[in-house]
Order: C-alpha cells, then sequence, then structure tokens
C-alpha cells in the first residue's frame, strides 16, 4: 500500500464545510416542510436555514473559484463519447457486481484522477447544476418579493418551491449514498480519513496503469509510505497545487480494459 | 271605510256668489259681450269693463253682507261671546291645550266666511253651552269637522286633485284642517299668492301626514326642525323635489321611487359623490332591483341632512341601520375602542370601507386597501419580526392575524395574464358553456385539482399565457374581521399558517366578483392546496410546510425506501459475498 495526496487542504475544508451545510439545510428543510420537532419554532428553522444557505452558497463559490483557478474542475468533467459509456458501465458493473466477486476496482485513483467515471457525472452534475439550481431557488425562495420578476418568469413561486424540494429529496437521498460509498474503501473508513488527512492509501499494484499514462505515481507518494500521518515532502503535491497533467486523459486511458 | 256624510244644505251655498247671478261669471260676460259686437269698439269696451265692475261690486257687497249676517246671526254671536275672548284655551281628553279663541278678522279672511259655525261643527248645538273638549282628542275632533267638510266636499270632488284622492284611501289621514287651517281656510290660489314655495308646501307637510302607497306605510311629515338644521337649509324644496311646485304635484307609486328621484336630485350638485357611488355595491344592488339597498337619503336622511362631521361619530355613522350586527362588533374592537376613549382619529366604517364607493366586503380579504392608509410604515414595523414583509402583505389580510382565532379561509379568484381580477361576465366570455360545468357544477360538490388544472387550460388558452388564479388568505368570515384585536394580542405563531394541518387551508372559495357588486362563493377542495394540479393554477400561492404538494411528499418516502433498501442490499450482498469469498480463501 502507498499513501498518495489526494485532497489539498482547501478541497477538504470545503468539502466538510460543505458536509455541515448539507446536514443543516437538510435537517431545517425538514423541520420547515414537516414541523417535526416541537422544540424548535417555524421561525427559528427558518432564519437557521437562510444563514447556513448563505454559507453554502459562500463555500460553493469558493469551490468554483478554486477549482477554475487551479484547473481541478478538470477533475469533474468526463471525456464524453463511447469511451465514457464504457467506462461508467464498467464502473457501475464494479459497483454491482464485480466488487461480490472480488474484482479489483477498474479505477485507479490519483490525485490527478481521483474520481471514476460515475463520480465525475454525478459530481459534475451536482456541483454545476443541481447546487448551483438548489442555491437559486432557495434565494428566490429567500425573498420572492425582491425576485418577483424571476419567479414570475420561471412559472411562478409553487414552480420554484417544488423544484427547491424536489433537489432536496435528491440531495437527503444523495447524502446517504455518498456516505455508504465512502465506506466502499480498502477498509469501510479509508476513504472518509483520507478527507479528513487529505492521504489515501493506494494498493501499489493499482499505481501501474496511472503511471502508465504519465503520471509518475513516485510524485504522489510520501516519502515514508506508513500508517501514520507522515508530513507532506517537497515532491509531493501541496494543498492548492496546480497540476499541469492531462488528467482526463489520464483518467479515460486508466480505465482501458485490463488484460 | 269613509262613511259618506249626507249632504249638507246650508242657505250660504244658496246664495253663492256666481249662483246669485244666475251662473258663473264667465258665463255671463259671455252672455253680455254676444250683442255688442255690433256697436262701435270704445263703447263696447266700455260696457265690458262697466259690467265686469258692476259684477265685482255687487259680488263683494253681497259677500260682505253676506259675512256680516253670518257674524252677526245669533249663533254666531252666541259662540262668540265665549270664543272672542282672548286667551280662550281648549283642554282635549289627552290633555292637549289649543287657543279656542276665534278673531272677527280671521274668520273674514276665511274661504267658509259665510258658513255659521254649526256649519262645521255640526255635532255642536247653535246657541248655548256644549260639550267639553275634554271628552274627546284633537285628532277626533279633526276627524269630526274632516268628515263634515265633506258633505260640501264630496269624495268624487274631492278625488279630482290626485292628492286628496291618495289621502282619501287611508282614513286616518283625512284631516282637512290640518293643511287648510280651521277658521282662516284660504282659497288654494291665495295660498299659492301668500306663501313661499317652501312655506306652501310645509301647510301639509309639517303635519302628521300618513298615506297608504300601494301598500306601503309612508309618514309624508317634513319635521321643520330639521330643515332649519339641514346643512340644505337655504334651498328651495323643489332643488331635491324637482318635479315638484306650487302647481305640480305628481305622486310616485311607492318611497322608493321618490328616494330614487331625490338621488338623482342629489347628483346635480354632489356629481363628484355620485360618481363614486356608482362604482359601490350598494348602486349595484340597487341596480339589479334590490329595493332594500341605500340611496343618498337612507344614509344621509332626507329633510335632515347634516354636516360631515355628524357622520363621523359612533352615533351618527349611518351604515348601522342595516349593518347593526357588524357595528355591534365594530364598537368592540380596537378601533371602536378608541373612538368610545375619544380618539377622534380612530376609524370609523367608512375609514376602510369609503363612504360613497363603497366595496364589497373585500377589506377583510385586503391588506394595502385600507389598513396602510392609516398605518403607514406599518410595513417597516412587521419587518422587525416577520420575514418577507411584502409577501405577506400581498398574499395574507391584515385580519387574518389581527383578529386572532377567527376562522380562515382561502379565496381564489380568477386572473388575466397581468394579474388583474376577471368578474363572472368576462370568465363566462372565455369559458363559454364550460363555465357552467367548471364554477357551477363546483357548488353541488367541491372543486378538485383536475377541475382547477382544467380551468387554467382554459383560461391560457382563451386569455393568453399567464392567467391563473390568485390566493389569499383571510378570514372566512366578514362579519369577524370587525373583531380587530389590539396589535399585542394579533397572531405572531408562524406555526397557525406554516405547520402540517393548519386550520388556516380548511375553507377554500372561489370567489367570482358578479355585476352587481356582490360575489359568487365556489366550494374548492381544500385538497386542491396540495395538489400537483395546483403548480401553475396557483402558482403564486405557497405557504411553506402547509400548502406542500403532497406527490412530492409520497416521492421523497419512495425515495427513502429506494434509498434505504438500495443501500441495505448492497451492503448485505457486500457482506455475504466478503464472507464467500473469504471461505473460498480459506479452502485453498
Amino acid at each position: 500500500m502507498k499513501r498518495i495526496h489526494l485532497h489539498p487542504m482547501a478541497v477538504r475544508i470545503w468539502h466538510w464545510l460543505n458536509a455541515l451545510c448539507f446536514i443543516v439545510l437538510i435537517l431545517t428543510g425538514i423541520q420547515i416542510r414537516y414541523h417535526v420537532l416541537t422544540w424548535m419554532t417555524f421561525k427559528s428553522a427558518v432564519e437557521a436555514h437562510n444563514l447556513v444557505a448563505f454559507v453554502l452558497i459562500a463555500d460553493l463559490l469558493f469551490w468554483g473559484i478554486y477549482h477554475v483557478v487551479s484547473g481541478k474542475i478538470r477533475l469533474y468533467i468526463p471525456k464524453f463519447g463511447k469511451p465514457l459509456i464504457q467506462s461508467a458501465v464498467r464502473q457501475g458493473l464494479y459497483y454491482g457486481y464485480g466488487m461480490m466477486k472480488g474484482d479489483k476496482n477498474p479505477h485507479h485513483m490519483t490525485a490527478d484522477n481521483k474520481f471514476n467515471t460515475l463520480q465525475q457525472l454525478t459530481y459534475a452534475q451536482i456541483m454545476l447544476v443541481l447546487l448551483p439550481a438548489q442555491c437559486v431557488t432557495g434565494v428566490l425562495l429567500w425573498d420572492p418579493q425582491r425576485f418577483g420578476v424571476i419567479i414570475s418568469l420561471v412559472g411562478g413561486l409553487k414552480i420554484v418551491a417544488l423544484g427547491h424540494v424536489v433537489l432536496f429529496l435528491f440531495f437527503t437521498a444523495f447524502l446517504f449514498g455518498h456516505i455508504y460509498l465512502a465506506t466502499l474503501g480498502h477498509t469501510p473508513t479509508a476513504h472518509i480519513k483520507a478527507m479528513f488527512t487529505g492521504y489515501e492509501d493506494v494498493h501499489e499494484d493499482d499505481e501501474a496503469p496511472d503511471a502508465s499514462h504519465g503520471q509518475p505515481a513516485a510524485a504522489h507518494e510520501p516519502p515514508a509510505a506508513s500508517h501514520s500521518h507522515p508530513e507532506p515532502s517537497a515532491v509531493e503535491l501541496a494543498p492548492g497545487e496546480i497540476h499541469q497533467a492531462p488528467v482526463v486523459g489520464a483518467a479515460i486511458t486508466s480505465l482501458q480494459p485490463r488484460p | 271605510m269613509l262613511r259618506t256624510p249626507p249632504p249638507l244644505r246650508l242657505s250660504l251655498f244658496r246664495t253663492h256668489p256666481p249662483t246669485a247671478l244666475g251662473g258663473n261669471p264667465a258665463r255671463a260676460s259671455a252672455t253680455a259681450i254676444g250683442p255688442l259686437r255690433s256697436r262701435p269698439k270704445r263703447q263696447a269696451l266700455g260696457s265690458i269693463l262697466a259690467g265686469w265692475l258692476t259684477l265685482l261690486v255687487v259680488s263683494l257687497l253681497s259677500q260682505r253682507a253676506m259675512a256680516a249676517d253670518a257674524f252677526s246671526s245669533k249663533e254666531a254671536k252666541s259662540c262668540l261671546s265665549c270664543h272672542s275672548k282672548p286667551g280662550l284655551t281648549s283642554v282635549y281628553k289627552d290633555g292637549e291645550k289649543r287657543s279656542a279663541t276665534i278673531t272677527e278678522d280671521q274668520f273674514r279672511d276665511s274661504a267658509h266666511k259665510f258658513l255659521p259655525c254649526t256649519g262645521c261643527h255640526s255635532t255642536l248645538p247653535a246657541q248655548g253651552k256644549h260639550a267639553s273638549p275634554k271628552d274627546s282628542t284633537r285628532e277626533q275632533m279633526s276627524i269630526e269637522i274632516a268628515t263634515t267638510c265633506r258633505r260640501c266636499h264630496s269624495n268624487e270632488q274631492l278625488s279630482h286633485n290626485p292628492l286628496h284622492k291618495q289621502i282619501l284611501a287611508y282614513k286616518d289621514a283625512v284631516r282637512c284642517a290640518d293643511c287648510h287651517g280651521s277658521h282662516n281656510i284660504k282659497r288654494v290660489w291665495r295660498m299659492k299668492a301668500d306663501y313661499s314655495l317652501n312655506d306652501y308646501c310645509l301647510l301639509c307637510h309639517r303635519h302628521t301626514l300618513k298615506a297608504i302607497v300601494e301598500g306601503e306605510f309612508a309618514s309624508l311629515e317634513v319635521g321643520e326642525s330639521d330643515l332649519k338644521t339641514s346643512v340644505h337649509t337655504n334651498h328651495k324644496c323643489s332643488d331635491c323635489h324637482v318635479t315638484r311646485s306650487k302647481d305640480d304635484h305628481p305622486l310616485y307609486k311607492t318611497r322608493r321611487d321618490l328616494d330614487l328621484a331625490v338621488a338623482d336630485a342629489c347628483a346635480g350638485c354632489h356629481s363628484d359623490k355620485q360618481t363614486a357611488y356608482k362604482g359601490s355595491v350598494h348602486s349595484h344592488m340597487v341596480a339589479s332591483g334590490n329595493s332594500k339597498a341605500p340611496v343618498c337619503t337612507d344614509c344621509h336622511g332626507s329633510h335632515q341632512v347634516g354636516t360631515k362631521a355628524l357622520f363621523d361619530t359612533l352615533a351618527g355613522v349611518p351604515c348601522k341601520k342595516c349593518h347593526g350586527d357588524v357595528f355591534a362588533k365594530f364598537q368592540d374592537n380596537v378601533h371602536g375602542s378608541a373612538r368610545t376613549a375619544g380618539n377622534s382619529n380612530a376609524p370609523l366604517c367608512a375609514s376602510c370601507h369609503f363612504a360613497h364607493e363603497v366595496k364589497p366586503a373585500i377589506v377583510a380579504r385586503s391588506t394595502r386597501l385600507a389598513c396602510e392608509g392609516c398605518h403607514q410604515g406599518v410595513a417597516a414595523k412587521h419587518r422587525t419580526w416577520l420575514p418577507n414583509v411584502e409577501t405577506h402583505f400581498d398574499t395574507v389580510a391584515c385580519a387574518t392575524c389581527h383578529v386572532p382565532d377567527a376562522p380562515r379561509a382561502v379565496y381564489l379568484q380568477v386572473t388575466n395574464a397581468a394579474g388583474d381580477v376577471l368578474p363572472e361576465g368576462e370568465i363566462k366570455k372565455l369559458l363559454g358553456p364550460s363555465y357552467d360545468d367548471l364554477l357551477s357544477s363546483s357548488a353541488e360538490g367541491n372543486m378538485e385539482g383536475p377541475q382547477l388544472w382544467e380551468l387554467y387550460k382554459m383560461l391560457n388558452r382563451r386569455a393568453g399565457t399567464g392567467a391563473g388564479l390568485s390566493g389569499t388568505l383571510a378570514l372566512r368570515d366578514g362579519l369577524r374581521a370587525h373583531e380587530l384585536a389590539h396589535r399585542e394580542k394579533a397572531s405572531k405563531r408562524c406555526e397557525d399558517c406554516h405547520s402540517t394541518g393548519s386550520r388556516s387551508y380548511d375553507t377554500v372559495l372561489m370567489v367570482v366578483p358578479r355585476p352587481d357588486g356582490t360575489e359568487q362563493f365556489y366550494p374548492v377542495s381544500p385538497s386542491v392546496l396540495q395538489s400537483v394540479f395546483s403548480t401553475l393554477p396557483l402558482k403564486h400561492f405557497y405557504a411553506m410546510g402547509s400548502t406542500r404538494t403532497r406527490l412530492l411528499d409520497w416521492g421523497g418516502l419512495l425515495l427513502g425506501f429506494g434509498v434505504v433498501f438500495g443501500l441495505g442490499g448492497h451492503m448485505s450482498l457486500r457482506v455475504v459475498a466478503k464472507r464467500r469469498l473469504r471461505r473460498k480463501e480459506v479452502s485453498r
């Protein structure tokens, strides 16, 4: 097993803040819609929801700026066309069947290619379409008078609310799916730990395909691989460091059928 | 029924001037003119003048002589021996006192100066003492004398005059002396000449005149004191009663007809008020034939029209005449109590409903229309604690929260693309025969989501994209909107409206404004607020937590099951597969 630096500090801060916001927003959203907790008033639920929503929006903007400026946005963009379908199907088959047989994950995680195709497709939609849409609908509902013209253009307050709730249901389901999938590492907590530490343990033999696509695996290894948390070395990616490597190409080539 | 008294035989009538001359003056002159036509003109003119002069002198002298005869008769002397005394008073059975003094001048000026006293007072003896008036009332005596009047002035003769004919229909109204006087009766032409228009009218109308017009009792009395204190005190009667004069007194079939005619006259000066009134619910009700709907005089009175200040008091509010139940609640509410406490700035009925352009009871369902007129800056005050104030103000009527514990309802109204509420006529025009299917038929059973969707589709097809329904949360009972409480008692609990099972949405009504100013309410199933079918039709009516789309809840539940079973199933498979793999490895 080797340790690679997968999640820069900025991403980790964004992720956990985003997670916290998600949880608070989902809980307050449930309280607003269903008034489950008698001790929490509707008003305080709305106020908390609004406050945290703006933190989430700020966090989303931070994510967007960071990923665009660093070029890491390419992590989220799969290569469209036939290989995309093939790799998506292969990844789906692995999750649904292959992993039960003990097959190896067709995707080999690196700092420049940390998402498999299904993750790319899901996260790209979430981060670039669904979450912004949730933020927009939320802002419209936050002040229907101020955004009355936009609300009318999109079909009325009820449509906006409908969209917001549909997305809320999706994100709630996603949260559970996301947490479950996070347990599919080589140990159930491996991915979760990595999201705290930034380092992920990967099998040595998993690195070969990635290395063959121009990404020297050694470059991502910590100087002394161990299960403790070593300090990043000079050759290792520092948090926020921009990689110029052809990440997408690496991702796609890594999904070529294994002999 | 009136008793027709037998004709009275009076010598005076036999010596009536025209009769004494062997016919009426006109006929006499015509006879005189005929033979003179062949004579020279000047001579003929002189003869005519001389003839008329002679006629006049003879007439005057004979009348004077006859009056002198009547006044100097034994009967008159006997009566006047007591009744000429100044200060003589008659006290009637009911305690009413009236002067019983009769002066010669008074009598000589009367049209009845030829009559002996017993000519009218037929029940009294010609000489000597008579029964005390204490045995009867003034009213009984008036009726008795009126009966005597009609010995000469028969019902047939009186019926030629429409006024008399109308009065004759009501037995107790026939009191000749009320209008014509008693001992100083004047001929009508003299009355017209001697009195101003108003005084001429009051000759009759100052008395307790009554008439039954088509079965409807009507008092025709005009209070002189009312006229004097009225803002119209300097007006002539004919300013308002435009069709009437000293010579013309057309009658109205009903009191209502008179009031409507007077209302038209009011508009002559108060055209601005009439314009405002024309848009009111009252005016629409009048136009639709409602005989109880108020016109000018119903609120302002007829002859006692007061200043605006008079109406601006709890005691002077005219609305309570018809809306007593509403006013009773108003008196106890925050505004009425403030008035009672002496705050003259506290609103009265017209402050919210307006004085002339009275609208249907939509104030209970509106906010900006009335309340903000006085409560300026109220939005800023609400903003200190209420989120989305403007949205709340647009959708929730003030009374909804400011009358705590009153039942609420959602009112839906059909709007065009611009958001204007469509009246019944336009909706019918747009929907055609479908109107009855969609709206009228819903009166039998509540309108459901699919019907609402159908209505929306048709409106959008025919009234343009954007047409739909507006929703307002208000009180179910407009009467209770008058129970406005002090702001400290107003409901501030968001959960009253924003919670599952909130009672605020138990009643949903479709409101269609009708041409007569009233509104038609069609029941709508409360479930439409949670129906996916109302997403577009009710596009702007959304209350978080309560009017949520139920289909989404079911979708969410399904998704939840999917997540639980999907992830749980996957996890179970993983566990099982892992064990199998481990067993395989061990067996190897």
